[in-house]
């Protein structure tokens, strides 16, 4: 498989902020990359700095191999053949659909309106071309911006917060749609977002930002099961952490002694998935608080030394805020540096 | 009594009813004295038709024509240059050539036109400087069509770079940057992107460049331009001939509302709207280089001639010693009567505009839209005709008011009541309806709820469009020309008279305040707009609205700012 994105230590300030230190990634081409963090990590940044609507100030960026960024010079970004879905779509008002969709084509005549209606098929909007834009519902201009960004058959698309501005119905259909389109026509992209079940449901890698750094690139499994450090674990899911002393395969801890995925050595933090945790009848555990949701319940529990755990557990059985319970976890867990 | 709940009474008048009825009796009073002109030009008959079709006569309307074609062709190579600078470009004192630049709206055409033929006449200040130099008989005379043209087009540019910069600065940079991204130049971009999104905009600006210039009376008259405006004037004061000088009048509207048919053609296409929601980033400036300089004296040249000249020669007047012995105007008489008779104009037209402009904040209805757009044909028509069909239908049912203030006044109103509509309907439109609804469940009747509820919270919009009618009162020229009784002077006409009888140096004192405070205004005006919460829909606030809006009336306000 060849590389179809390699970023090289980018840097980037604005002013006062370091909007981007040290950024290196690398994509294959036809994978399908998230980047997630909170607002203001230098998401949408990096994502303008691949597109070439900014210049790093350092470091370089290679677009199939082709350096676009770096000392060499700065590719300008009508020449990078890199598709951008904007977050409010930026569709031209001035035009109708099918003007939107070929705006960036070449060609006869003939061979642009062909290539018109295969995009507008392929995003399920058939017959659409001579519509204007005021018409159409936000997941139909979310798919129109789509399609002409994928019109001109670009090496990347890159995608920022596409699914922020619709309705969460909505949201969760099209997120579906964008990807079995993407993997339809085999294109490599880029989606900025902050929000991380959308990141681990969609993307084939995901690489978590804070701060203008990138904390780690994984796949969506990896990264919440293997976390590389607490800031990451913190970003995705939901997690209790716990101070333990490890000595190989075991720690010990406020709940006892627990495996451990890979064996350590001295202090180290316990990463606890709430769904991780059992729940059992009688014990030391107090219940402070029970929230349910229907299909599953979340509890705030309190142990004898006063830490505060979360654990979600199945509706079977029925829990009381202040009934005794104990607690086990299920499967060896993760430590990590403290 | 009988027991139960009270039912309440019913109403004679409902108050929509009762605006209705208001806004039906200013439709009447704007209109028919317009009606009576019509009347008047087509009793003419035959003769008439044979006379408006002589070649003379079709001259006037070929001047006309050219000099709008030519205008607006000037305005456009000005403003949207001087928009795209302003907005978009990295270059020295950027915001001070903006506002230097929109100056030039406060200058009244009449004292534009009298201060170029000042400097640049056949003996002007530029000949003393040249005759210095070398030998030189006379420059040559720019009256005519160029001198018309150039005092026209240096007012007239920022109709077309305030929208246009209102466009460039409140477009969705990510239009522009997705254009990038499918491939496209910078130079492609501004083609197929920019260009059109701005097509609203510039053909807005033009219309309004183009009525402007069809209803210039001061320039055409000052530069000898026999366009409609001076040719109705001439017809009307030389000859008496009511009849010819109804005849062109109603050529001129005519021309008039083609123009405004495009208008409305126009406003109903796309404009630039943004779709979507989102965050939009703020647009960064370009770095220009070496064409930083050029733009400098672009700017420079556009304020030299449109602020400082006028400013400079006016200035001189009043330094220079008369030459002959000419009494110097009384400056409190003529500013006693300039503040008087624009203050109750101002005032009649702000309290009028109140209940047209909640009749069209209450129901959005085709009919209400309708008569309201009646009472703007007071504004939009040349002033020149609006004073003949006052004059005309005053001498022929109201010969009590001919020749009076009151008559005067009521001009000043059907001119310019318009702009404190806009400036009301504005204000009162960000007044959330909740509010209406809340203070109507709490008790207020309908009259309470405008008291309480609208006038308070709308106050800003209602005195901005108050003081905007006081400004274009103060320098409006045709009305007072043609209605003013005989020893009633403001600074306008007094500034046309000592033109006409060529007393220059007793123009520099009234020609510097009425220009002092006009500026002063706008200043303020601008400054309101600044301010957070400040009320919407006057002056430049409502260029930002532009693409989407009714420009109309919205423009019509920046006209008379001048």
């Amino acid at each position: 498989m060849n590389v179809a994105l390699a970023c090289r230590n980018l840097g980037k300030r604005f002013e006062t902020v370091q909007a981007l230190r040290d950024f290196s990634l690398s994509l294959q081409a036809g994978q399908l990359l998230a980047l997630l963090g909170p607002s203001g990590c230098g998401k949408t940044t990096t994502l303008r700095l691949i597109a070439g609507f900014e210049s790093p100030d350092s470091g370089e960026i290679h677009i199939e191999g082709r350096a676009v960024a770096g000392p060499q010079g700065h590719v300008p970004p009508e020449n990078r053949r890199v598709g951008m879905v904007f977050q409010d779509y930026a569709l031209f008002p001035h035009l109708d659909v099918a003007g939107n969709i070929s705006f960036g084509l070449k060609g006869s005549r003939e061979q642009r309106r062909r290539r018109t209606e295969t995009m507008l098929s392929l995003v399920g909007l058939d017959g659409f071309g001579p519509r204007s834009l005021q018409g159409l519902s936000g997941g139909q201009q979310q798919r129109v911006a789509l399609a002409r960004a994928l019109a001109p058959e670009p090496a990347l698309v890159l995608l920022d917060e596409p699914f922020s501005n619709l309705d969460t119905h909505l949201r969760v259909r099209l997120r579906a749609e964008v990807r079995a389109i993407l993997r339809a026509t085999g294109t490599t992209a880029v989606f900025v977002t902050h929000d991380q079940e959308e990141a681990l449901s969609v993307a084939d890698q995901v690489a978590v930002m804070s701060a203008g750094r990138l904390l780690q690139v994984a796949e969506p499994w990896r990264l919440y099961h293997e976390p590389a450090s607490r800031a990451v674990a913190e970003l995705v899911g939901e997690s209790n952490f716990l101070g333990a002393e490890a000595s190989g395969r075991v720690a010990r801890c406020a709940i006892g002694d627990l495996e451990l995925r890979q064996p350590a050595a001295g202090e180290v933090t316990l990463l606890l998935r709430p769904e991780t945790l059992q729940v059992t009848g009688g014990g030391p555990v107090r219940v402070e608080e029970v929230q349910f949701f229907g299909d599953h319940q979340r509890l705030q529990l309190r142990l004898a030394d006063d830490t505060a755990l979360t654990a979600q557990t199945d509706n079977s059985r029925r829990f009381r805020a202040g009934q005794r319970v104990g607690v086990k976890v299920n499967g060896p867990v993760l430590a990590l540096p403290v | 009594m009988t027991a139960g709940p009270r039912l309440p009474r019913l109403p004679r008048l409902d108050r929509h009813q009762a605006l209705q009825f208001i806004a039906v009796v200013t439709a009447l009073v704007v209109l028919l004295p317009l009606a009576w002109l019509v009347l008047r030009a087509t009793g003419a008959g035959v003769e008439g038709l044979a006379w408006a079709l002589r070649p003379r006569t079709l001259t006037i309307l070929a001047n006309s024509i050219v000099l709008t074609v030519t205008v607006v062709a000037g305005a456009l190579a000005i403003g949207l240059p001087f928009a795209w600078l302003t907005a978009r470009c990295e270059f020295p004192l950027r915001r001070f050539w903006l506002i230097a630049g929109l100056l030039t709206m406060v200058v009244p055409s009449y004292l534009g036109a009298v201060t170029l033929l000042a400097a640049f006449g056949p003996r002007g200040l530029l000949y003393d400087l040249l005759a210095a130099l070398m030998p030189l008989e006379r420059l040559p005379d720019m009256r005519g069509w160029f001198g018309a043209w150039l005092s026209i087009t240096l007012i007239t540019w920022p109709f077309i770079a305030l929208p246009a910069r209102a466009v460039l600065l409140g477009s969705d940079p990510a239009l522009e940057e997705a254009a990038r991204s499918l491939g496209l130049g910078r130079w492609q971009v501004f083609r197929r992107v920019t260009l059109p999104l701005l097509r609203p905009a510039l053909a807005g600006g033009s219309l309004l460049v183009a009525l402007y210039t069809l209803s210039d009376f001061g320039a055409v008259a000052v530069m000898r331009y026999n366009a409609f405006t001076r040719a109705i004037y001439l017809q009307y004061t030389s000859s008496f001939d009511r009849e010819r000088a109804a005849i062109l009048a109603l050529m001129l509207i005519l021309l008039t509302l083609f123009l405004l048919w495009l208008e409305r053609r126009l406003g109903q296409q796309r404009g630039g709207a943004r779709l979507g929601a989102g965050a939009q980033r703020r647009l960064e400036l370009q770095q220009i280089g070496r064409w930083r300089w050029p733009a400098v004296l672009f700017c420079a040249l556009l304020v030299a001639l449109g602020v400082a000249l006028p400013v400079g020669v006016l200035g001189s007047w009043l330094t220079r010693r008369a030459l002959f012995n000419v009494t110097p105007p009384d400056m409190g008489m003529l500013t006693a009567t300039t503040a008087s008779v624009s203050a109750l104009a101002a005032l009649a037209a702000g309290v009028l505009a109140l209940p047209l402009a909640l009749l069209l904040r209450r129901r959005h209805s085709r009919l209400n839209h309708w008569l309201v757009a009646m009472t703007h044909g007071g504004n939009v028509l040349p002033g020149i005709v609006v004073a003949l069909a006052l004059v005309f239908f005053a001498a022929r049912y109201l010969p009590a008011w001919y020749q009076t203030v009151p008559l005067l006044l009521l001009g000043y109103v059907t001119r310019f009541l318009p702009l404190a509509i806009s400036a009301s309907r504005g204000a009162l439109e960000s007044v959330s309806p909740r509010l209406e609804e809340a203070a109507r469940g709490l008790g207020q009747r309908p009259w309470q709820v405008v008291l309480r509820i609208y006038v308070p919270l709308a106050r800003a919009g209602i005195l901005a469009g108050i003081a905007l009618v006081f400004l274009s009162v103060m320098k409006e020229l045709p009305t007072t020309l043609v209605l003013a009784p005989i020893g009633t002077r403001t600074f306008a006409t007094h500034i046309w008279s000592a033109y006409s009888e060529a007393l220059l140096s007793i123009i520099g004192g009234p020609g510097l305040l009425l220009l002092g405070v006009s500026a002063l205004g706008l200043i303020a005006i601008l400054l309101r707009e600044r301010q957070p919460g400040a009320a919407p829909g006057t002056g430049v606030a409502l260029l930002r609205e532009l693409p989407r809006r009714a420009r109309a009336h919205a423009l019509a306000v920046l006209v008379h700012l001048r």
